[in-house]
């Protein structure tokens, strides 16, 4: 998850024009993203095929008006695998955040603003689970509690939980000593009345900026999960794991691993420019300016 | 003169000396070519060859044993077993003693002398309780191998076996002969430089990289021995290993059904030879008739009867896969007129499944490889059509076998390997009380019918009692059959002499390049 923290560089962008202008780029992924978001929460009622009803003799078969992209090395419909991977690897990359987001953000919130040994206590468990190595996590959660899509978002989501509290402390930290919150402290306030209504408002914005860094992250560590086999159990399709079962007949229909990358790659990009416009418009620093 | 006869006398001599250029020239193009050296390109690292330290030798680590290594006997094309170590067997009335005369004057390759003692310190080795060896499991039939004289084995079996020679011809971990002297002064090392007496000599071996293999200069048959050097390399990767082969950078390499795309493509290519050949074993399945559902014969009944094998060969390996209905394959002389095979029918299967009453739900354990997730996913779908609901459980390939011997587990993939005869793994497998009688299937009439097998000596009677057995098998659907074995080996057009793929291994100790 080191990735996650590339994006906390300072971004020095003239805030001023930005807030106008927020240009092509940005429409166009958002675009991609509702058309996705749309097609995947639409799933079940669009008329597709089922994407786990094989045709066996009717394997890796070209487009057609029937399979309008194609059928997968199983004969399986491709289009409503794609759609349906959608489906999947959206839930695990928007859910998994979340979890990253409400209990990371939550605790660095709490440590930047209480210090002290709670802090150090914070900061040093999630260093620990920093240098845990990622991989053999999921791999132990996936040997003991068995392969579903709730256990590789839970997984995905607690290692996401780091960075979000990284994020969460580092704005908290340039906001907690600042005059709004002196003052509220003179006039009496009390901690959970600082904390929610002085501090929260200031961390959440940066906070969810990042959270949509975070889903292009969680999207593609579970693409990388399935393509290893470790993500959603079959039949089930995600985006991984059709890369992955692509991957043997790469030279006979490429197709059937690039489609599928080709999704996930738009798909990433676009949040991570959403991401990125949105953390623009919201940096806290540039607000104290 | 006529202008004819002067002209046939002008071309006379021409055609004679170009008869005589021709000849020697088709000769050898005939004969085996002795020199040079190929490159083997295996699908697994080989971990060892010490049976202590690595248990079961796997199909990539058969090659170089075949080299290294001599065993009693070999097969035959016709699958009949002939002598190599050993010169001549006989066996007793009851065929629980059986007697092998060596063959003199053999030596190891570090001077050991091969002789009745070597072989029998070989067996007590692998039985010792003490040395816990995981090979240990395959020959618990034998009792004792004793050494009367410098020349003579004689192996005690505890039950009576009709055709043990042919158990003894390839050199898996039991079968093997490995120089005493070597082991007990490599100790650790010895896993990894190994010393046996056959045709080619271990030079090199760098893990994970190439092993180099020499031509054994001494071997006691060395005019039947080509080439004067082997090199084994691991290629894990199917893509890359026929890349490797289609560059020339292997000679022969390893594949199987499951990579039909790049065999189909050498079937075509004039430059590459695809060998193959189909056991006498098959893929199987086997069915926890004491775990519900399958405690009821209509949902195991439902369960073959929906597998339609032609398609899933189609879906699996382009239709290469060859169904099984039965545990004995194109490669066994076991040839039954009726196997009792259950018909591909989904209607009635439906009406099996609806019959039962209550949802059928279960998981199958496959292997968590991109092969088992195939596989598992078009069972899923043919149950699915019955109304079954099948759910993968993905395990490692290593927990396969405990969790088969603790029963945990309701549908379970296994394999029948090759065997010439097919004794031990019937009765292993369906015998009551066996630890590998996977199903929990306990029949007294099945098991009177692997008894009478096994001591029975006529081939025709014995082939009634195995079809009858198979028959009884597919009725209870305790197990399925999927496939035959089938190994597949593709080779440069130039490669010659490659025998048989007996179990799977691809012996190259005797091969030559034109």
């Amino acid at each position: 998850m080191a990735t996650l923290e590339l994006s906390m560089r300072d971004e020095v962008a003239a805030p001023t024009t930005r807030r106008r202008k927020l240009g092509l780029l940005f429409w166009i992924a958002s675009l991609w993203l509702t058309v996705i978001i749309a097609l995947a929460i639409l799933a079940p009622v669009l008329p597709l095929q089922n994407p786990v009803d094989m045709d066996m003799l009717e394997r890796r078969a070209a487009f057609s008006s029937e399979h309008w992209l194609g059928t997968d090395g199983l004969g399986r419909d491709e289009l409503a695998r794609l759609i349906f991977g959608a489906r999947v690897s959206l839930t695990v990359g928007l859910i998994a955040p979340m979890i990253g987001l409400g209990i990371g953000g939550a605790l660095g919130l709490f440590a930047g603003y209480f210090r002290g040994r709670f802090e150090t206590l914070v900061v040093g468990s999630m260093d620990v689970l920093l240098a845990f190595p990622p991989l053999i996590f999921a791999l132990a959660v996936t040997a003991y509690l068995g392969q579903s899509i709730p256990n590789l978002t839970v997984v995905l989501g607690v290692l996401g939980i780091p960075a979000f509290m990284r994020v969460a402390r580092a704005a908290t930290l340039s906001l907690a000593r600042r005059e709004f919150v002196i003052a509220a402290e003179a006039l009496g306030a009390s901690h959970a009345r600082i904390l929610l209504r002085e501090l929260l408002p200031n961390v959440v914005l940066p906070l969810l900026a990042f959270f949509l860094l975070g889903v292009a992250v969680t999207i593609v560590a579970e693409g990388a999960l399935s393509f290893l086999g470790l993500g959603v159990p079959p039949p089930m399709a995600s985006w991984g794991s059709m890369i992955g079962e692509g991957r043997d007949s790469l030279d006979v229909a490429p197709r059937l691993a690039f489609l599928p990358a080709v999704g996930l790659f738009l798909t990433v990009l676009a949040f991570n420019l959403v991401g990125d416009t949105m953390r623009a418009l919201t940096d806290p620093r540039q607000g104290a300016l | 003169m006529t202008n004819i006869a002067a002209a046939a006398c002008k071309r006379g001599p021409i055609f004679l000396a170009a008869a005589f250029a021709f000849l020697p020239l088709a000769g050898p193009a005939q004969a085996q070519k002795a020199g040079g050296s190929i490159t083997v390109g295996l699908e697994l690292d080989v971990p060892g060859f010490d049976p202590l330290k690595v248990g079961v030798y796997d199909a990539a680590a058969l090659t170089p044993a075949a080299a290294i290594f001599d065993t009693l006997t070999y097969l035959d094309d016709k699958g009949e077993a002939q002598p190599k170590l050993a010169l001549s067997w006989t066996h007793s009335d009851d065929f629980k003693t059986w007697t092998f005369k060596l063959r003199p004057g053999v030596k190891f390759h570090d001077g050991t002398p091969f002789n009745a003692e070597a072989y029998k310190a070989n067996f007590d080795r692998q039985k010792d309780p003490a040395n816990k060896c995981r090979c240990a499991f395959y020959i618990a039939a034998v009792n004792n191998v004793q050494a009367p004289d410098e020349l003579t084995v004689v192996y005690n079996l505890n039950d009576p076996s009709v055709n043990y020679p042919t158990l003894v011809s390839y050199p898996h971990q039991n079968a093997a002969v490995h120089s005493p002297t070597a082991w007990k002064t490599k100790g650790d090392d010895y896993n990894r430089n190994p010393v046996g007496t056959g045709p080619y000599i271990l030079k090199s071996w760098t893990a994970g990289d190439r092993m180099v293999l020499e031509r054994n200069p001494d071997y006691w048959d060395k005019d039947k021995v080509y080439l004067d050097r082997i090199i084994l390399k691991p290629l894990p990767d199917a893509q890359s290993r026929f890349a490797s082969l289609q560059s020339g950078e292997a000679d022969v390499i390893w594949d199987d059904e499951y990579d039909p795309d790049n065999i189909q493509k050498a079937q075509k290519d004039p430059k590459l030879t695809v060998h193959s050949y189909t056991g006498s074993g098959a893929q199987v399945y086997a069915i926890n008739t004491k775990a519900p559902p399958f405690d009821d014969i209509r949902v195991r009944q439902a369960l073959v009867m929906a597998i339609d094998r032609k398609k899933m060969s189609q879906a699996i390996t382009n239709g290469l896969a060859k169904p099984a209905t039965n545990p004995y394959g194109d490669g066994s002389w076991v040839k039954c007129k009726d196997d009792g095979a259950l018909p591909f029918d989904v209607a009635k299967a439906k009406a099996l499944i609806q019959e039962y009453g209550k949802p059928v739900e279960f998981k199958t354990v496959v292997t968590a490889t991109p092969r088992g997730r195939i596989v598992g996913q078009v069972l899923q779908q043919f149950w699915k059509n019955i109304g079954a609901s099948m759910e993968l459980d993905q395990v490692d390939q290593a927990t396969i076998p405990p969790r088969a011997f603790m029963r945990q587990f309701q549908v379970i993939p296994w394999r029948i390997v090759d065997l010439a005869d097919p004794d031990p793994q019937m009765f292993a497998n369906f015998h009551t009380g066996s630890p590998v009688a996977l199903a929990n299937y306990s029949n007294p009439e099945l098991d009177k019918l692997l008894e009478h097998a096994r001591v029975t000596a006529e081939v025709d009677k014995r082939i009634e009692d195995y079809c009858a057995a198979t028959r009884m098998i597919n009725k209870e659907a305790i197990w399925f059959w999927t496939f035959q074995n089938t190994y597949y080996a593709v080779s440069s057009a130039n490669i010659k002499g490659l025998p048989k793929m007996y179990s799977g291994m691809i012996d190259v100790s005797r091969v030559w390049k034109e």
